[in-house]
């Protein structure tokens, strides 16, 4: 009887012993870990860019044939592509134009100067052809979302006149504005 | 008493007491031995950050523009800073935890942050230059020994779409993880 209970006792022992080292093995085991957050908050407005290339545009009339048929046609196309506007925006947009009127020996009709944008996409209000232009914005092209690169290969022409356009130089200026809209 | 009785009784004395002074001066040297001291390490690590939250405003203008046409705005650089610690071999990583949230209906993709890591821990294995982040954790450094206070500067590079990214404000949230690693 007693045997027994000593032996109890010592199972007892080894028992506890071997949970601690177990115990120690095992804290050995665990692998720590801890985390950090990091929040990156980017605030957009809305952007637009307005690229433009060969800028300023002239035309010279010189004494011969081809003035008389351009009088005759009453009017005259300035170099296709000139000049050519390039549109980035980061949301809806309108591109508008309007023009000064005309400096020049008399004061030339600023209707008598017209746009076209040959663009293949996004172009308004009649601007596929010929338009002429006024002091006032007139919408060349918009579009519901963001665009990037978009070229407008623009073409002035003027408007001549026998009677009224009296040899001289005339210019004019157009100012286009890309502009971003809704809230 | 007769000195015959008397002897044997003074030898058996001094046999008992022998194994009591034998013992008492054991117990003496004892006293004077080196104490074992035990103490049980765990694996431990520590992640520190500073300046863990970016705020980056794309403002309208030149700078905003330019960063269209570049496709990608910086942060501040070495912001956020992580800071090392280890006592066993570790490991850096960094995750998101979810897209971009939502700006409208749009849902801008996690890859489009870039994260470059700057270190001179010599322990660098990841993002030496940009690479998008993913909601997988991928590695920055890790080592087969412990850190003590090595630093990792982190640079954050957004994309940026003309046609893509509208305005808005975009959140995003990434989760640094410093973790033992069993031998």
């Amino acid at each position: 009887m007693r045997l027994l209970k000593i032996n109890k006792t010592a199972a007892l022992f080894v028992f506890v012993f071997c949970v601690i080292i177990l115990f120690g093995e095992f804290s050995f085991a665990v692998q720590d870990s801890e985390q950090q957050a990091s929040v990156v908050s980017l605030t957009i407005l809305p952007v637009a860019r307005l690229g433009i290339v060969d800028a300023n545009v002239q035309e010279t009339l010189i004494q011969d044939e081809n003035s008389e048929i351009k009088f005759d046609q009453g009017e005259v196309e300035l170099p296709a592509q000139k000049p050519t506007l390039i549109i980035d925006a980061n949301k809806r947009w309108k591109l508008t134009a309007r023009a000064s009127g005309f400096n020049g020996p008399y004061p030339k009709d600023v209707n008598d100067l017209m746009l076209k944008d040959s663009s293949s996409v996004h172009v308004e209000s009649g601007f596929t052809d010929f338009k002429s232009l006024t002091t006032k914005d007139q919408e060349v092209a918009s579009f519901s979302a963001g665009v990037k690169n978009e070229n407008h290969p623009c073409q002035y022409k003027i408007l001549l006149n026998y009677a009224k356009d009296v040899p001289g130089t005339y210019t004019a200026t157009v100012t286009f504005t890309l502009s971003t809209q809704g809230a | 008493m007769s000195i015959k009785k008397v002897l044997p009784l003074r030898a058996k004395g001094i046999i008992f007491l022998l194994p009591i002074l034998c013992f008492w001066s054991l117990l003496f040297a004892a006293s004077t031995d080196t104490g074992e001291f035990v103490l049980d390490i765990p694996s431990m690590s520590k992640l520190s950050i500073q300046d863990a939250d970016q705020v980056i405003n794309l403002l309208q203008g030149a700078s905003g523009e330019d960063a269209y046409e570049a496709g990608y705005i910086d942060a501040d650089p070495a912001k956020p800073k992580l800071i090392v610690d280890a006592n066993s071999s570790w490991k850096l990583s960094v995750s998101a935890i979810m897209e971009w949230e939502l700006v409208g209906s749009y849902q801008k993709a996690s890859s489009d942050l870039l994260l470059k890591v700057n270190s001179t821990a010599g322990h660098q294995t990841g993002f030496g230059s940009y690479a998008p982040i993913s909601l997988i954790d991928q590695e920055i450094a890790s080592s087969s020994s412990g850190a003590d206070n090595e630093n990792y500067g982190c640079n954050y590079r957004i994309l940026l779409d003309w046609q893509k990214d509208i305005p808005g404000v975009y959140v995003i949230i990434l989760t640094y993880t410093l973790s033992t690693q069993p031998t």
